[in-house]
Formats: C-alpha cells, structure tokens, sequence
C-alpha cells in the first residue's frame, strides 16, 4: 500500500499538511479521532519523504477502541480553500469604527503606532 | 506625552508604553518585578523554578505559590473556555518534539530525509487537574506547559500593575499579545502584522482591551526532519494542522484573547465561523496571505497606507 495515498474514512478526522521547500517537503499529519483516557488504542502514522524537489505526505489513523469524537465538528467537510484571490477577503465586515468601540477595536486613525500584534 | 522602551524577554520583543512619559522608569521597574515572578513560577526552562520542580516531584495536594496557582487556574480557564483546545499538560509532548528549551536554541535546520513514525494519540488529562487555592494536584507523569497562557496573563498583570500603582495609562506588549489598563486619551493605534511580508492593518485599541496574535509561522524549529511550530493540537501532542498563518483576536483580557487566537490555529477551517458564534472581533490570514475577518473585526481604513512594522 502507497502510504501517501491513504483514504479517508468518514468515520474519521483526518487531516495532513505538506510543507514545501526547495529541496525538501516535509509533511506532518494527523489522524484524528480522539480518546479521551489512558485506554486508548489508537495511533497515527506520519510519514514524510524527498521526491527530487518535491514532497509529498500522508497520515493514517489505526484502529482505536473505547474512543469518541472529542470534537462535534469536523474540519475535513471540505478541501477548498477559503476565500477568493483577492487579497482581502471580508465580506461579512459591516461595521464602522463608531459601532465597534464595545468590541474593543475600530479603524485606526493613521496616528502614530504603538504596539505590533504579531504573533511570537 | 508618552513615552515607550523595548527590549527581549523570553525570546519575544517586550514593548512598554505609558502615557505618562515621567511614570517609564518605575512602570519598567514594577514590569520587570510581575515578568520575574512568573518566570520563577512557570519557566520550563530554568530548573529552578516551581514549575520544573514539581515536574520532578509531581503534585498531590501540593502546595504552590500564589502566583503558580493564578497561572494554572488561568490555563485551566482557557482550557475550559476553548474546550480542550489548549490543553495545560503539553509539557511532555513539547519536549518529546524537542522544543526543551529556549526556542533561540533549538536547531532550525531542515533535514532531506525521510521519516516514518507512529505515534499513540496522547490521553486527554487536564480535567483531572486539581487546583483548590494554591493546593494543587496533577495527574501521574504529568508535565505542565503554561507557555501558551502565562505570557497573556503576564501582559495582564504588568498592565494592570502600571495602571494601578502609577495611574497612567499603559500598553504592555510581549511578543505581540498586548495588554492595555487605566483610561488613554486616545485609543492605542496598533499594527496586527504577523510576518514582514504579511498583510498588515493599522487599528484602534480601546483602553482596557486586548489583543493577541497566534502564529504558526513562528516559533518554529527542526525535529527529526520535520519542521515544528509551537501551537499543538492537544489531541495528538503535534503542531496544529496549519490551516492560518496567524489569527488576531480582541478581547477584555490577554488572556480570552490568546486562548481564542491560539485555539482559532487548532480548529483550523472552523475557527471563523466559531469566533462570529462568540461574537469575537478575529482577523485570520490563512497560508496565501488573504484575509478572513468576523464582522466585529474593523475594516481596513480606504485611505490607511499598507503599513509595514518595526521591530
């Protein structure tokens, strides 16, 4: 069996990420459903390999016992991507700064910046 | 006028800002007092401090100090808060996947390999955890991981420290989780720019509110030829599927607005929708640099120039 070519079950998350470089692509996935005691008997596998310039990497999820879903929602309804191309997607935006100050936030006026929200 | 210094703490950049220029000095002073004590508390990388400790003896009605019992009960909160999605007890998995000590120390180097691994979907312990006052108990073999939350809170305290002991208004940023108290004349201009070639926006932060940025762009290290960022997913005890390269999240407190930020990375695709049902204001910029926004989240200005950040 091809491990970067795994199904999905629908039974279960899955979800797998591939990282791309020039040289190398490293994927890391996930499986996903999760177990919520020291009984569980699942596992994951990752796998992540260098084709020439390219990568590829899959995951699959084992069998588990005594597990539930530890999340109602899943995150694998859907493969699009979100958005359009355009570089700003916020169409469901409609306020203005004079009806978000109970938020916290609004427009910033252009003065000078004190603070940089990034992420660390 | 007010008046600002900058400089590094636990691999962030800390910015201080207070309106009162003449109150900078002794609100550095009260900043650097609340950042010592927690780091004494809760550092994973420093032996001595309480947290390593009770890794080393484990916790069964164990007596911490104050200041560790507020850092757990926060983490707790957040846990509860994002149901599960920060998870305090990742201490083991983080160091497993070799980030066990400072992030400017680990090797970032990428390995041209291949790599099959199997790994048990980790044990969901953290409701097990009991804190009563500064009595606490953990799980067997437990390790506790406060990093996700003690930085936001620490912005919190020293905020709330500055404003109280020196009555002047005052930002405190650690690596970009800002934390603003006491009454501005104006409300904080700040820059939510993740990376350099990110997508940048200029907004108003109102006194008393927060603002935190969750990245996976950062924090990022080498381990075993996989490349890692910081944000797990408590269900495998591996970084989060990075669905955002970062998600920007207001709220009264650091905290709410980290645990929301750093859970949005967990749920991926979910998170928007998620945030509008809590009527949170969220910028998230997924892998592609385009924006995605709650409609609590300000519009960008028509005539705000694309800043670019400093520092």
């Amino acid at each position: 069996m091809n491990p970067l070519h795994l199904h999905r079950r629908k039974s279960r998350r899955i979800t797998a990420a591939v990282a791309a470089s020039s040289v190398a692509v490293v994927g890391l996935g996930v499986a996903a459903t999760a177990l919520q005691d020291e009984q569980s008997a699942a596992s994951e596998t990752v796998v992540s390999t260098t084709q020439g310039s390219s990568t590829e990497s899959s995951t699959s999820q084992s069998q588990d016992t005594q597990s539930q879903e530890f999340e109602s929602d899943s995150t694998t309804g859907s493969d699009s991507s979100t958005g359009s191309d355009s570089t700003t997607d916020s169409s469901s935006q409609s306020s203005d700064s004079s009806t978000q100050s109970d938020s916290g936030v609004s427009q910033g006026s252009g003065g000078s910046v004190s603070g940089r929200s990034s992420g660390s | 006028m007010s008046a600002q210094t900058t400089w590094k703490i636990w691999g962030l950049q800390a910015e201080l800002t207070v309106e009162d220029d003449s109150a900078l000095p002794a609100a550095k002073a009260l900043v650097d007092s609340v950042l010592t004590k927690i780091e004494l508390a809760s550092s994973r990388f420093r032996p001595d401090s309480e947290l390593m400790q009770l890794t080393r003896s484990g916790a069964q009605n164990t007596h911490v100090s104050p200041t560790l019992a507020a850092l757990i009960d926060g983490a707790l909160q957040a846990a509860r808060n994002s149901n599960g999605d920060i998870d305090p007890l990742l201490g083991a998995d983080l160091v497993e996947l070799g980030y066990d000590r400072d992030i400017e120390l680990l090797p970032q180097t990428t390995i041209k390999d291949v790599s099959i691994t199997q790994r048990v979907l980790r044990p969901i312990l953290w409701p097990k955890i009991e804190l009563h006052g500064t009595q606490l108990t953990l799980p067997a073999g437990t390790f506790l991981d406060l990093g996700a939350t003690a930085k936001a809170m620490a912005a919190d305290w020293c905020a709330a420290e500055v404003a109280e002991e020196l009555d002047t208004a005052v930002l405190v940023s650690l690596g970009g989780d800002i934390a603003t108290a006491g009454t501005a004349q104006q409300p904080w201009q700040i820059l939510v720019q993740d990376t350099e070639d990110a997508p940048a926006q200029q907004i108003s932060l109102h006194s008393g509110f927060s603002l935190a940025t969750s990245s996976t762009q950062k924090r990022r290290w080498s381990h075993r030829g996989l490349q890692m960022h910081h944000i797990l997913d408590p269900r495998f005890g591996l970084p989060a599927h990075p669905v955002h390269a970062s998600i920007t999240v207001a709220a009264p407190t650091c905290l709410e607005a980290n645990t929301y930020s750093t859970a949005g990375i967990v749920r991926g695709r979910t998170a928007l929708d998620w945030f509008e049902s809590l009527e949170l204001p969220a910028r998230l910029v997924d892998l592609e640099g385009r924006v995605h926004a709650t409609s609590r989240w300000p519009r960008e200005a028509l005539n705000q120039p694309k800043a670019r950040a400093h520092g």
